[in-house]
C-alpha cells in the first residue's frame, strides 16, 4: 500500500484526528499513514544546539523527540509538513515597519540558517528546519508544506503587512527552490490583518487550531493541492 | 600667613594635586551628580559617535533606556548597529549638531521642513537625514519618505515619554542646505547624493547660535510634553574632528568646535533640570598622556570608556557593572573585545577620510 509521511509539532497533533479520518474513510484511504514529531520545542532546540540528522542511503535518523527512530524516505509516497514551525510573529514584533533592507536581511536565511531572538522571553534561537531541506529528495513523491496558522493575538495583528507578506514570499522562494509545494491557505481563515479569526483557535490558545480549522484546510487547500497523487 | 581665597580648597581645585600628580583613572570632585538617575527613569539618547558608549553601557546596567525603534527579532544581532538599531532611542543615527537635533524635533511636529532629504547613489535611495542606517540604502524614494514618516512618529513618542535626555555634543561644523537651512550630518557626496555648491554650503556654528538651538529644542520638547518639564544630561564629545572644511588645520578646527560646545553645555548646566558629565575631560586630561586614545589619537580606547563610565556610574550609585558595554556584545576571544570597541560605533564623519582621498 502506498505511504504518506506526516511531518510537524503541535499543529499535527491537532491535524492528526482529522489526517487519520481521512486515511481511514477519507480521501486518503489509498495510502498508510506514518507520523514523524520533526518540530516542536524540544526539536528546535536540539537543532538550534547543532542536533542533526544523519543519512544512510534514503533512511534518516532519529532527532531529540523520537532519537531511535530510522526512517527510509524512499518507502514514502509523498511526505507532508504541518507547519514549517517558525512564526512570523516570532521575526517581527511589534508595529515598527522595517524597511524592504532590514526585512530582507531578516528573512534572508529564513527557515534554515540564521538566528532569532525572542525579547520577551530573552530566548535566542536559530530558525533551523533542516527537515525541509534533507527530506524532500529523498522522497518517492512530492512535498507539501502547511505553514503555521497565523496567530489570533492582536499582537501579530499589529505585524505591519508588508511584513508578513515578505515572510510569505521568502517560504514559498524557499519552497520553490527545494522542491516543495506550498500550500497557500484559504483566505476565509484570516482577518483583514493578517491573524487567523478567532473562532479557528483552541480555547485559550492563540496559536493553536481547532478541527474547524483542519477540516477548512483539508477541504479547501491541501487536498486541492495533492490531487497530483490521488 | 594671611588668608586668601584658595586656602583651604579641596586637592581637586588645584593643577598639580589634581591633575599633574593625579592618577588619570580615578577622579574624586570632578562630577558630581545634580540629582540621580533611577532605574525606572525613562531615558532617550542622542548625539554624536560618542554617545553611543553612554546608551550601551546604561542598557547594560538596565537602566531604563527608551528604544522607539526595536529592530526585528530576526535580524542578527550582528546587524543592530549597521543598520542603527539599539544604538539611541530612535533610529536617528548620529545627530551631531543641536541645529540638526532641533530641526529633528521642528520637522517632527510640522513646524519644519527639511529640503533634498532623498539622496541617490547607484539607483539606491538614502535618507539624507540620517544615511547611515541604512546602508544598502533603500529601492525608492518613497520608500525613503514612508520610513522617515513613520520615524518621526517614533521621535515625538519618545519626547512624550522620556523623563531624561542624554545629549552628546558633537560638532559645530556642519552641511546647510542654502535655500532652506537644512543641516545635513553629513556631506553630499560622502555616503550618497551629490555635492552642489550652489545648493549645499559649509556652516561652522558659533556659541550663540548653538545656545539659542539648543534653548529652541528645550522649548519645543517641553511644548510637545504639554508643558511637561524634563531633565538633560550635557556631554561633549572627546572624538576630534576627522576633517574640516573650514580651511584651516584640523588641529585648530578640533579646538574651536570642542571649545565652544564646552562653553554652551557650560552656559547649561546652572539651570537646575541640566546636568553636565564631563567625559570630555577625562578623555583629554593632559595627565592621560593620550592613553585613552587609539593610535589615530581620534578613536577613544576601551579604557578610555570604562574610565568614563565608572566616574559615571559611581556618581550615580552604580557599581562599575561586570556587564560592560564590551562584555554584552558576543565575543570569540577576550583579546578581540578591546581592539575592537571602537568600530562599534557608527560614525559617519570618519567617512570622510575614505572620501578626502
Amino acid at each position: 500500500m502506498k505511504k504518506i509521511l506526516w511531518c510537524g509539532g503541535s499543529h499535527l497533533a491537532n491535524a492528526r484526528p482529522l489526517i487519520e479520518e481521512a486515511h481511514d474513510t477519507g480521501a486518503l484511504g489509498a495510502f498508510d499513514a506514518e507520523f514523524y514529531v520533526t518540530g516542536g520545542p524540544r526539536n528546535r532546540d536540539w537543532s538550534g544546539a547543532g542536533g542533526r540528522y544523519t543519512v544512510e542511503g534514503s533512511v534518516v535518523s532519529g532527532n531529540a523527540h523520537e532519537p531511535e527512530r530510522r526512517i527510509d524516505l524512499a518507502a514514502f509516497d509523498a511526505a507532508v509538513f504541518i507547519g514549517q514551525y517558525i512564526q512570523p510573529f516570532k521575526a517581527f514584533i511589534g508595529d515598527v515597519p522595517h524597511s524592504s533592507s532590514v526585512v530582507e536581511r531578516t528573512l534572508r536565511e529564513l527557515p534554515i540558517e540564521g538566528r532569532f531572538h525572542d525579547p520577551e522571553r530573552g530566548i535566542r534561537h536559530r530558525w533551523y528546519n533542516e527537515p525541509l531541506v534533507l527530506f524532500p529528495p529523498l522522497v518517492s513523491g512530492p512535498t507539501f508544506l502547511l505553514p503555521d496558522p497565523a496567530p489570533v493575538g492582536k499582537r501579530y495583528g499589529d505585524v505591519p503587512q508588508p511584513l508578513k507578506q515578505a515572510y510569505h514570499n521568502r517560504m514559498t522562494d524557499f519552497c520553490a527552490e527545494a522542491g516543495i509545494t506550498y500550500v497557500d491557505m484559504p483566505p476565509e481563515l484570516f482577518t483583514e490583518d493578517g491573524r487567523t479569526r478567532r473562532r479557528y483557535a483552541l480555547p485559550g490558545d492563540a496559536l493553536h487550531m481547532n478541527a474547524e480549522y483542519w477540516h477548512v484546510v483539508f477541504d479547501k487547500a491541501l487536498l486541492p493541492a495533492m490531487t497530483q497523487i490521488l | 600667613m594671611s588668608n586668601n581665597p584658595y586656602k583651604g580648597l579641596p586637592e581637586s581645585a588645584f593643577w598639580s594635586a589634581g591633575v599633574a600628580h593625579h592618577s588619570p583613572f580615578e577622579f574624586e570632585g570632578l562630577y558630581s551628580r545634580k540629582w540621580r538617575i533611577q532605574k525606572k527613569t525613562q531615558v532617550a539618547t542622542a548625539g554624536s559617535c560618542f554617545a553611543q558608549h553612554i546608551a550601551r553601557n546604561l542598557r547594560a546596567r538596565k537602566f531604563s533606556v527608551l528604544d522607539m525603534e526595536p529592530a526585528p527579532p530576526g535580524l542578527p544581532e550582528e546587524d543592530h548597529l549597521t543598520y542603527g538599531y539599539g544604538t539611541y532611542s530612535c533610529r536617528y543615527g548620529n545627530i551631531y549638531t543641536a541645529r540638526q537635533l532641533l530641526q529633528l524635533l521642528q520637522e517632527a511636529t510640522g513646524a519644519f521642513e527639511p529640503q533634498d532629504i532623498v539622496w541617490e547613489k547607484d539607483g539606491r535611495f538614502y535618507d539624507a537625514l540620517r544615511p547611515a542606517v541604512e546602508p544598502e540604502g533603500l529601492p525608492t524614494a518613497e520608500e525613503v519618505r514612508a520610513q522617515r514618516r513613520d520615524h518621526l512618529t517614533r521621535v515625538r513618542a519618545m519626547i512624550e515619554q522620556m523623563d531624561l535626555f542624554v545629549f552628546t555634543l558633537g560638532l559645530t561644523e556642519a552641511w546647510e542646505h542654502v535655500e532652506s537651512g537644512t543641516i545635513y550630518p553629513t556631506a553630499p557626496g560622502t555616503i550618497a547624493g551629490f555635492f552642489d555648491p550652489d545648493k549645499v554650503r559649509f556652516k561652522n556654528f558659533g556659541f550663540a547660535e548653538i545656545r539659542r538651538d539648543l534653548d529652541d529644542f528645550l522649548a519645543l520638547a517641553r511644548e510637545m510634553r504639554g508643558g511637561r518639564n524634563f531633565r538633560v544630561l550635557l556631554t561633549v564629545s572627546p572624538v576630534p574632528l576627522t576633517a574640516t572644511a573650514s580651511g584651516g588645520h584640523v588641529l585648530k578646527a578640533t579646538t574651536y568646535s570642542k571649545s565652544v560646545l564646552r562653553a554652551v553645555a557650560g552656559h547649561f548646566e546652572s539651570r537646575p533640570n541640566i546636568d553636565y558629565f564631563p567625559s570630555y575631560e577625562i578623555i583629554t586630561n593632559p595627565a592621560a598622556r593620550g592613553l585613552f586614545y587609539e593610535s589615530n589619537l581620534r578613536s577613544v580606547r576601551a579604557t578610555g570608556v570604562e574610565t568614563v563610565m565608572k566616574v559615571f556610574f559611581d556618581a550615580h550609585g552604580t557599581a562599575a557593572s561586570p556587564q560592560s558595554e564590551a562584555s554584552t556584545r558576543p565575543r570569540t576571544t577576550p583579546e578581540a573585545v578591546a581592539p575592537q570597541l571602537d568600530e562599534d560605533v557608527q560614525c559617519e564623519d570618519a567617512l570622510l577620510e575614505q572620501f578626502a582621498r
